[in-house]
């Protein structure tokens, strides 16, 4: 009896007229893109080529059109950011509430929140962050400690998140806060979500250097007032939210496609014959992914039926993610760093792509909580 | 999946489930052939199942003949179905019927043909041909100016000299002088295409048996106890079963995937990255189970001991990950050294 079930979808033929647009645009778009900028791949922030893609249609496909979405299916956008991963292409101010923020507005929001922010977001005009880890919470998401507590109609918030992912930039956070002490042995219990807009007063960000680059922030809350309309959902339910969000946070093609450009940039170096060793690794290298990205359209497809793939996300990422981080390895195997031109193309990925690769497996779930997901999984199945 | 092909995966299911016993494995390493099991293989269109629908196949070509490959992957099943099923498909393309009897097939690169009158008939040894010695038939593919000749010989008059594979199963040596070819046709495959089907077959086969160390690892880990608790209770544990259910996703993923585009134009690398996941997915996995069952699985009586040798032997057969891989980079390096994604996007 199998645990997992990832089903292959055939892709209609249709879908390659929308993978054709999407190469004519981003081969016009992306000239002026420098390969540092394609080294960050979607954590790569740039509003303008945000709006384009907006303008295209291409931001938040997979809602109904009457809050700006297009109706349209979950392996169609899979086509539309495998195509953008695969350029390095700067989505980072679009790709988190595109990938999970909006989402989750659309399945426990409600009905305001839905025609205030979701047709923003699928105009480009509204870039998201992720309010979850903290100082003293990362892998162990419930101890958080950020507190949320009611005066009169809406709610003060005090704490810090840290390592917020493109924090500094967003406009607004999804921020998971403790309303509620923990209820005994339930450490799930008492937790909300709160739509946050930055700007707030009390709310000071400050950027942390890192391997990744500037990309992460700490935000720090000091009696911070949000309306009650900033409450998501229920109170008492951002536990289920944000196991939702991980999810979809767990389920996407940029858990295996952060480090193809170098990839295709050491194509190029190696040129139209490669040695045997060159060949070997290459084509190892190619297996691989040939695998990942029948795993990844699966979990498109199992959103496409409806369900919630939790599991199933999390077995992908964890093979996607090792596998993005043998690609810097083989890079400086087969094409060193120090034989290459210093200001080319290809140096300026590896360098990034070396100091970068770390964070992959740390993301999004580290690789040790990701291997108890599937083994808890397999073992109640 | 369609009905048909549903319904040829649970009676290949039930019957390989049923029939393939470590006593019947023990049996086939030891010389014997499980006619029974052959026979009710046959009954049932097994061998049939790459064929159209009108000739009593699943009417999905070759696709049609992954569940059941993947299936006796996962039983073990200790009889040549991919060799009988790939030659079926294969004289099924030359408007030929699969004969009666035990068929197997191998590369006939060591044969040299030659014309007395009308017939053509075939000389040369080929060193590992699977379960010659059990079959009357043989179906052999020659390379000849670009193009894949196909051949039909009888065993009959050939000497046959016992030898094993990793696992046990029988590879023998087959000699032939002057033995007539039934059939001998130049057909529209290249040279290299048993060679790639082959290697396509043995893909869904570790796929199946990937599937089943992943079982025999959970259960183990679910019943066996040691410092008063489960074994699955350990996190050691837990993280290595994960990663053995990575390897069977992705090793069944790759199979998948390219059996459901073999025989478009252009299907080669598909084919060669599916023998590689799963060769490399072979390797991983097979250690990784034994280190989770311990001794036991080490023990004759224990399935994982006749499953992991033929992850191993059947990750050689038809070309190995690296012969496959140096093919694989070569190819996106032609066609894709300064267009990678697109090569991708189209090809894998």
């Amino acid at each position: 009896m199998p645990a997992f079930r990832f089903p292959h979808p055939t892709l209609p033929p249709e879908i390659e007229r929308l993978r054709e647009e999407v190469r004519a645009f981003l081969a016009h778009e992306m000239k002026a893109v420098p390969a540092a900028v394609r080294a960050q791949s979607w954590m790569g922030f740039d509003r303008a080529f945000t709006r384009k893609v907006a303008e295209r249609g291409w931001i938040g496909m997979t809602w109904p059109r009457r809050y700006g979405g297009a109706g349209r299916s979950h392996v169609e956008r899979h086509i539309v950011i495998e195509e953008m991963l695969a350029e390095g292409a700067p989505l980072g101010a679009h790709f988190i509430a595109d990938r999970q923020s909006g989402p989750l507005i659309l399945r426990y929001g409600s009905e305001a929140q839905r025609t205030e922010y979701l047709p923003r977001i699928a105009r480009g005009e509204l870039a998201f962050c992720i309010g979850m880890s903290e100082p003293e919470a990362g892998s162990d998401l419930a101890a958080i400690r950020a507190r949320a507590v009611r005066a009169g109609r809406g709610f003060v918030l005090n704490g810090t998140k840290l390592w917020t992912s493109l924090g500094q930039e967003a406009d607004m956070m999804i921020g998971l806060f403790r309303t509620a002490p923990a209820a005994g042995e339930d450490r799930h219990q008492g937790f909300t979500q709160f739509l946050i807009d930055l700007d707030l007063p009390g709310i000071s960000i400050r950027p942390i250097d890192s391997l990744m680059g500037a990309h992460f922030a700490q935000v720090h809350f000091a009696d911070v007032h949000v309306p009650e309309e900033a409450l998501i959902g229920q109170e008492g339910e951002g536990w289920t939210q944000v196991m939702s969000e991980l999810a979809l946070e767990r389920a996407g093609p940029e858990r295996v496609l952060s480090a193809f450009p170098l990839l295709a940039a050491l194509a190029r170096e190696i040129g139209p014959k490669p040695g045997a060793r060159e060949a070997v690794a290459m084509g190892e290298a190619l297996a691989e992914l040939f695998a990942l990205r029948g795993l990844s359209l699966s979990l498109a497809a199992l959103l496409d039926e409806g369900r919630e793939p939790a599991a199933e996300g999390a077995l992908v990422k964890d093979l996607g993610t090792a596998f993005e981080q043998r690609i810097p390895v083989l890079a400086e195997s087969l094409r060193p760093l120090a034989h290459a031109a210093p200001a080319g193309d290809y140096a300026a990925l590896l360098r990034a792509l070396l100091l970068a690769a770390p964070a992959f497996s740390l993301r999004g779930g580290t690789r040790e909580i990701l291997r108890t997901v599937i083994a808890r999984t397999l073992l109640a199945r | 999946m369609s009905e048909a092909l549903k319904l040829l995966q649970e009676t290949a299911e039930r019957l390989l489930a049923g029939a393939v016993t470590p006593a019947l494995i023990r049996t086939v390493e030891a010389g014997g052939f499980p006619q029974a099991l052959w026979h009710t293989a046959g009954r049932l269109g097994f061998l049939r199942a790459p064929l159209a629908e009108e000739k009593g196949g699943a009417g999905a070509g070759l696709a049609g003949a992954y569940p059941i490959l993947f299936a006796a992957g996962y039983h073990l099943a200790p009889v040549p179905l991919a060799e009988a099923m790939l030659a079926a498909f294969l004289l099924d393309g030359e408007g030929r019927v699969l004969p009666e009897g035990v068929v197997t097939l191998a590369e006939g690169e060591g044969l040299a043909p030659a014309r007395e009158g009308q017939t053509v008939t075939l000389s040369g040894t080929l060193p590992a041909v699977p379960f010659a010695r059990h079959a009357q038939w043989l179906v052999a593919g020659l390379p000849a100016r670009g193009k894949l000749v196909l051949a039909l010989i009888n065993l009959d008059r050939a000497a046959i000299a016992p030898g094993a594979s990793l696992c046990g199963e029988p590879r023998d040596q087959v000699t032939l002088h002057k033995a007539e070819a039934h059939v001998f046709a130049r057909t529209a495959l290249a040279a290299d295409a048993l060679r790639l089907y082959g290697a396509l077959m043995r893909s869904a086969q570790m796929a199946g048996a990937l599937s089943r160390a992943l079982d025999l690892a959970r259960a183990h880990a679910e019943t066996r106890r040691q410092f008063g608790r489960a074994l699955a209770s350990f996190q050691a544990v837990q993280h290595m079963l994960a990663v053995l259910a990575e390897e069977a996703a992705a090793a069944e993923m790759a199979a998948a995937r390219a059996f459901a585009r073999a025989e478009n134009e252009g299907a080669r690398p598909a084919v060669a990255a599916a023998k590689i996941r799963t060769g490399l997915a072979a390797a991983r996995g097979a250690a990784l189970a034994h280190e989770i069952l311990g001794a036991m699985g080490l023990a004759r009586e224990h399935p994982l001991s006749a499953l992991t040798p033929r992850l191993l032997a059947w990750r050689s057969d038809f070309g190995g990950t690296e012969e496959w891989a140096r093919l694989l980079g070569r190819l996106a390096a032609q066609e894709g050294a300064n267009a990678l994604w697109p090569f991708v996007a189209r090809r894998l």
